[in-house]
C-alpha cells in the first residue's frame, strides 16, 4: 500500500515537473532580460500553440542570445526565459501571468496562443503595464480593446476584416465571370466560426450572393461527411468553411473523397498549416483559406529556412500567424533596443508610434492596429500565397477555378 | 479428509472465532450448530480462504496443507463452499453457473458425467438451463448454488445455512439431496440453525458459542444433549424421523 | 437517406470501437481508466510513426501495436493498479482509487507524447480513397475501420459468451467475490481483462488515425466519448457498446443531414439522458447491487 502511494506521488511529481518548464539558474540582476510566457503545452489549444507560437518564441530567443542578447544602451544583455503551461485554461493563464509578474518579476511577457486566452490575459497585462502584442487573436473587438488597453496591439485584426475581404474577392471574381453566385457556408459553433460566419452572412447578402447552405456544427465533430455530401448536392460555386484545424483537414479529405470540387474551396484555421500540404500534397493546389503570406519575398523565404533549421523535426511555420508572431517579436526587440533600457512604459510608447522593420515588411501601428493583413491565401505549387487583399505587396492572382482533385 | 486445528478469526479488535478445531471424514455429514453471531460463517470462510485467519492454524485436506492458500487455489485443492446468501452469479444463466463451477482444473475430467449427475440430483435445473438465475425462486437458486459447487468435483463441500428462507417441504427435499451427495463420497460440513432436520442426517456435529467450539458428538448424541434441546429443539425430545 | 445511414453506421462503428476496451477495463477490472483516451492517441502516434517513418501499412501495424497495447496495459495493471486492487476493500473504493491513479497516468502518457512528438496536430492519408457501395460514395479507410469494429465486437462477444475463459471474465464482472469460489484467480483475470481492453484501445487508435486528425492533447475527447457509449450501453457489455455506439452515430448523421449539424451534440446528449432515464443501468446493463 505504501509503495503504491509513493509511486503515485512520484508520478504526480514527474507530471508537475514536466508541466513546468521553468528556466534554470538563478537570476543575476541586470545581467539578463527576463522574458516570461504562459503557453498551452497541453489541452485543446496545444495543437495551435505548438505550430504557431512556441517555435517562434524559442527561435527568437535563440537568435537574440546567439547575437549576444538584446542591445540595451551600449551593451548586449542575454534573454532569460521563464515559462509555464496554461493548460489551455483562462484561469490557469491568468494565474501564471500573475506569478510571472509578482513572483518571477519578469521584464516582459509574451502573449498566449489564441483569441480566448489573449482576451483573458488582456486586463492583467494592462493593469501591470506590460506591452501586449497579441499576434494570434482575431476579434471584432480589436479596435475597442486597443483603445481601452493602450498597451495592447492586435496584429491579426478583426473577423469582419477577414469576412469582408473574402466577400470582396468573391465579388471581384464574379465580376470577372469566374464564378457564379451560389455560396455554401459552414462554420464551427465556437468563437472563430461564430464571429466569421456572423460577419460573412450580411456581407454576402449585401453583395447579392445566394447563400444555399448556412449551417454550423459543434466543436470536435468527428465525421463531417453528412455536411459535405449535402453541400455537394447543392452544387455551389463557392464553398466556405470557417473551421478549426481537425475539421479543416476532415472537410477537405471528405470533399476529395466525394469529388466535391467547387470553383472556390475555402477552409478555415489549419489551411495554412504545413500539415495541410504534407497531408494533401498535390491536392492542396487551389485550396483557399484564411491567412497567407508573401511567399516570394526574400525575408519570408529566409524566415522559412531559419524556422525549419530551428524547430524540432524541421517543422515549418504556418503561413499566417507564424510570420506575424515572429514579426511581433522583432517589433518588441526593436522597441526595447530603441528605448535602451527596461522601461515598459517607454517601450509601449515606442510600439505605438514607431516604425518597424520586420519579415512581413514595414509595420507601423495606427491606433495600436496594423494597417495591412493577409486575409485570403491559396495553395499554389506547394506554397500558401496571400491572394487578398490584392493591394498587399506580393499578392498573387488566385487560381480559379480550383483544379480537380487528383487520386492520392 | 478435512482436518482443521486452532483456527481463529478477528475483525479488528473483535474475536469472532478462537482456536476452533474440527474434522470431516470421507462421505461424512458434519453439522455445526450455533446461534446468530456465534462465528459459524467466519469459520467456513476461514477454511475456504476468504477471510484471513490468525497465525497458528492448521488446515489439511486429504493430508495436503491448504492453510494460507488463496481462495481460488483452495477450490482447486478440492474444497468447495456454498456461502451464506448462496454466492451464485445471479446475472448469468443456470448453464453458465454450472460451466463456471467446473472451472477448476480438477473438475475438467469427467465434467459431462458430473453435470449429468447434478442434473439428475436437481432435475428442475435441467429444465431451466437457459434461465437467468436472478429470476428463479429461492429453492431453485439454492440448487444452482449446490450444483455449481458439486461441479468443481470437491472432496469436501461446505454449506452455510442452506435451508435459510426455504419452506419446510423444500428443506426436507434439500436435505434428502445432501444425503445423496454424501453417498458419492463427498464429505459435507454443514452450518445450520435448523437443528432438527440437520441433526437427522448428520453423522456428527459441533456446537459453537461465542466463537468457541463448546461441544461435539454424534448426531444422536447431540439430539439428546440438554443444551441442544434447550437452545434449538424447544426442549422436546425429537421423535425419531 | 442511404448515405446518411451509411455515414451514421460508420461513425457509430467507430464510437463502438473506441468504447469496447473501456467497457472491459471498467466493467470487469473495475478500473475507471481516465488515461484511456491517451492510450488511444498513443496508438495513433505509434501508427503514424510506423507509417511515415517505416512505411508500414497501418493495417499491418496493428500486428505490432495491438500486442504492445496488451503488454503495456498488463504491466500498468501489475505495477500501478494491483496494489490498489489489493488495498481496496470495496469495488467503490477501487473505482475511486483507480480514478486518482489513472488521472496521474493521463498526464504521464500525455507528457511522453508531447516530448516525443510535440503538441502539433498530426494526420496522414491512408486508403483515403472513395469506394462505391450501393451507389453511395464512402471513404475506404472509414469503411475498413467500421468492418473491423463490427468483426472485433462480434468475435469478442462470442468469446465472452461461448468460452469458459470468456464466461469467467464475465463472472468476475458480475461478482468477483463469488468468482473466487469457482477457482477463478480474480486479480489475474482482471489483469487479463484490463490488458485486453488495452489491446482494443490500441486497435481503435490505429484505425482512427487513418482518418482523424489527432494531437497529444486529444485524448480526453476519446475518453469522454467512450465513457458515454459505455454508460449508455451498460457497463461491461460489449453488445451494449455496439448498439449504443451505432445509435449515437446514426442519430448524429441523420440529424446532421436532415435537421441541422449544429444539433448533433444536443441530440447525442438527449439520447444519452433519455436512455439513462428509462434504464439507469444502460441499454444492456443490469441494476447494480
Ligand atoms: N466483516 C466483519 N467485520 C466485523 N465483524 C464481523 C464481520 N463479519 C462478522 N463479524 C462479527 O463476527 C461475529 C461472528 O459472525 P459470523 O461468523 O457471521 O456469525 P454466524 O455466521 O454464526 O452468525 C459476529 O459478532 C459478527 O458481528
Ligand atoms: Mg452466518
Amino acid at each position: 500500500m505504501g509503495s503504491s502511494v509513493t509511486r503515485f506521488a512520484a508520478g504526480l511529481l514527474a507530471v508537475t515537473g514536466a508541466a513546468l518548464f521553468a528556466a534554470d539558474g538563478p537570476a543575476l540582476a541586470q545581467s539578463s532580460v527576463k522574458i516570461g510566457y504562459a503557453i498551452s503545452r497541453t489541452g485543446p489549444n496545444a495543437g495551435g500553440a505548438a505550430v504557431t507560437t512556441l517555435p517562434n518564441y524559442e527561435m527568437w530567443v535563440k537568435e537574440v542570445n546567439a547575437a549576444g542578447g538584446l542591445k540595451l544602451g551600449d551593451k548586449r544583455v542575454p534573454i532569460e526565459v521563464v515559462q509555464y503551461d496554461d493548460r489551455s485554461s483562462a484561469e490557469e493563464a491568468a494565474r501564471s501571468l500573475e506569478r510571472l509578474i509578482t513572483q518571477d518579476k519578469v521584464d516582459f511577457i509574451l502573449p498566449p496562443w489564441g483569441t480566448g486566452l489573449n482576451l483573458a490575459v488582456g486586463p492583467i497585462l494592462n493593469k501591470a503595464g506590460y506591452p501586449h502584442l497579441a499576434s494570434t487573436a482575431v476579434t471584432d473587438r480589436a479596435p475597442e480593446l486597443a483603445k481601452r488597453w493602450p498597451n495592447s496591439f492586435w496584429l491579426l485584426g478583426t473577423s469582419a476584416g477577414a469576412a469582408n475581404t473574402l466577400v470582396d474577392l468573391l465579388v471581384k471574381l464574379r465580376g470577372e465571370g469566374k464564378i457564379g453566385d451560389t455560396v455554401a457556408m459552414v462554420s464551427v459553433a465556437d468563437g472563430f466560426g461564430i464571429d466569421l460566419s456572423g460577419a460573412a452572412r450580411p456581407a454576402l447578402a449585401k453583395a447579392n450572393f445566394k447563400l444555399a447552405y448556412d449551417k454550423t456544427y459543434p466543436v470536435g465533430t468527428q465525421d463531417l461527411s453528412p455536411i459535405v455530401n449535402e453541400v455537394k448536392a447543392l452544387n455551389p460555386d463557392v464553398f466556405i468553411a470557417f473551421s478549426y484545424p481537425p475539421d479543416t483537414l476532415g472537410i477537405t479529405e471528405q470533399a476529395r473523397i466525394a469529388s466535391f470540387n467547387p470553383k472556390i474551396f475555402y477552409t478555415g484555421v489549419g489551411t495554412a498549416f504545413p500539415l495541410f500540404k504534407q497531408k494533401f500534397g498535390a491536392n492542396a493546389q487551389g485550396v483557399m483559406g484564411i491567412g497567407g503570406w508573401s511567399g516570394d519575398s526574400a525575408p519570408i523565404k529566409d524566415y522559412l529556412a531559419r524556422h525549419k533549421a530551428s524547430a524540432a523535426n524541421g517543422a515549418e511555420p504556418d503561413r499566417w500567424a507564424s510570420a506575424v508572431t515572429y514579426a511581433s517579436l522583432q517589433m518588441l526587440q526593436q522597441a526595447i533596443e530603441r528605448v535602451g533600457k527596461i522601461d515598459r512604459e517607454a517601450v509601449i510608447k515606442d510600439l505605438q508610434t514607431g516604425t518597424f522593420d520586420t519579415i512581413i515588411g514595414k509595420v507601423k501601428f495606427e491606433n495600436n492596429l496594423p494597417t495591412k493583413y493577409w486575409w485570403v491565401g491559396q495553395w499554389q505549387d506547394g506554397e500558401f500565397y496571400g491572394v487578398a487583399p490584392a493591394a498587399n505587396e506580393g499578392a498573387r492572382t488566385p487560381v480559379i477555378p480550383k483544379p480537380a482533385w487528383k487520386a492520392p | 479428509m478435512l482436518e482443521v486445528a486452532n483456527i481463529g478469526v478477528t475483525y479488528g479488535q473483535h474475536h469472532a472465532l478462537t482456536d476452533a478445531s474440527l474434522s470431516v471424514g470421507r462421505g461424512e455429514i458434519v453439522v455445526i450448530l450455533g446461534a446468530n453471531g456465534a462465528g459459524k460463517t467466519s469459520l467456513l470462510k476461514a477454511i475456504a480462504g476468504i477471510v484471513a485467519c490468525l497465525p497458528g492454524k492448521r488446515v489439511t485436506l486429504s493430508g495436503r496443507d491448504i492453510a494460507g492458500l488463496p481462495a481460488h487455489e483452495i477450490v482447486e485443492a478440492g474444497l468447495a463452499l456454498v456461502p451464506e446468501g448462496r454466492g451464485i452469479f445471479a446475472d448469468l444463466t443456470v448453464a453458465e453457473n454450472l460451466l463456471l463451477g467446473a472451472n477448476p482444473k480438477r473438475a475438467r475430467d469427467g465434467e459431462a458425467a458430473r453435470r449429468e449427475r447434478v442434473l439428475s440430483l436437481f432435475p428442475r435445473l435441467g429444465e431451466r438451463l437457459g434461465q437467468t438465475v436472478r429470476t428463479m425462486s429461492g429453492g431453485e437458486q439454492q440448487m444452482v448454488a449446490i450444483g455449481r459447487a458439486l461441479m468443481s468435483n470437491p472432496d469436501v463441500l461446505l454449506l452455510d445455512e442452506p435451508s435459510l428462507g426455504l419452506s419446510p417441504l423444500l428443506v426436507r427435499e434439500l436435505f434428502a439431496s445432501l444425503r445423496k451427495v454424501r453417498e458419492s463420497g463427498v464429505g459435507l460440513l454443514l452450518v445450520e440453525q435448523n437443528a432438527r432436520e440437520s441433526l437427522a442426517i448428520a453423522d456428527r456435529g459441533y456446537l459453537i458459542e461465542n466463537g468457541k467450539i463448546t461441544g461435539s458428538g454424534t448426531g444422536t448424541e447431540l439430539m439428546s444433549n440438554d443444551a441442544v434441546q434447550r437452545a434449538y429443539l424447544g426442549g422436546i425430545v425429537a421423535s425419531a424421523l | 437517406m442511404t448515405n446518411a445511414i451509411f455515414t451514421g453506421l460508420m461513425l457509430g462503428g467507430m464510437y463502438a470501437l473506441i468504447a469496447m476496451g473501456l467497457t472491459l477495463q471498467y466493467g470487469v477490472a473495475r478500473i475507471m481508466n481516465l488515461s484511456y483516451g491517451e492510450f488511444l492517441v498513443a496508438a495513433a502516434f505509434a501508427s503514424y510513426w510506423l507509417f511515415t517513418g517505416w512505411a508500414l501499412n497501418p493495417l499491418l501495424g496493428l500486428a505490432l501495436v495491438i500486442p504492445a497495447g496488451f503488454g503495456v496495459s498488463l504491466l500498468l495493471y501489475r505495477v500501478l493498479l494491483t496494489p490498489l486492487v489489493r488495498r481496496a476493500r470495496t469495488r467503490g473504493a477501487l473505482e475511486v482509487d483507480s480514478i486518482l491513479a489513472t488521472f496521474g497516468m493521463m498526464f504521464i502518457v500525455q507528457g511522453i507524447m508531447l516530448s516525443m512528438f510535440g503538441g502539433a496536430y498530426f494526420s496522414y492519408s491512408f486508403l483515403a480513397i472513395p469506394v462505391s457501395l450501393f451507389g453511395e460514395i464512402l471513404a475506404l479507410n472509414r469503411l475498413i475501420a467500421f468492418g473491423l469494429a463490427v468483426a472485433v465486437g462480434l468475435a469478442l462477444y462470442l468469446a465472452l459468451t461461448r468460452t469458459r475463459l470468456g464466461t469467467s471474465i464475465r463472472a468476475v464482472a458480475v461478482d468477483p467475490m463469488a468468482a473466487q469460489l469457482v477457482a477463478i484467480d480474480v486479480v489475474r483475470t482482471s489483469a487479463f481483462a484490463f490488458a485486453l481492453g488495452g489491446a482494443l484501445v490500441a486497435a481503435a487508435g490505429v484505425l482512427i488515425s487513418m482518418f482523424l486528425t489527432f494531437s497529444a492533447s486529444s485524448g480526453v475527447i476519446f475518453t469522454m466519448k467512450a465513457l458515454i457509449v459505455v454508460v449508455m450501453g451498460g457497463v461491461g457489455n460489449l453488445l451494449g457498446c455496439l448498439v449504443a455506439g451505432l445509435a449515437l452515430g446514426l442519430s448524429e448523421s441523420l440529424v446532421a443531414t436532415f435537421v441541422d449539424p449544429g444539433l448533433t451534440l444536443a441530440v447525442n446528449f438527449a439520447l444519452f439522458l433519455g436512455v439513462l432515464l428509462v434504464k439507469p443501468a444502460g441499454l444492456f446493463g443490469r441494476a447494480q447491487r
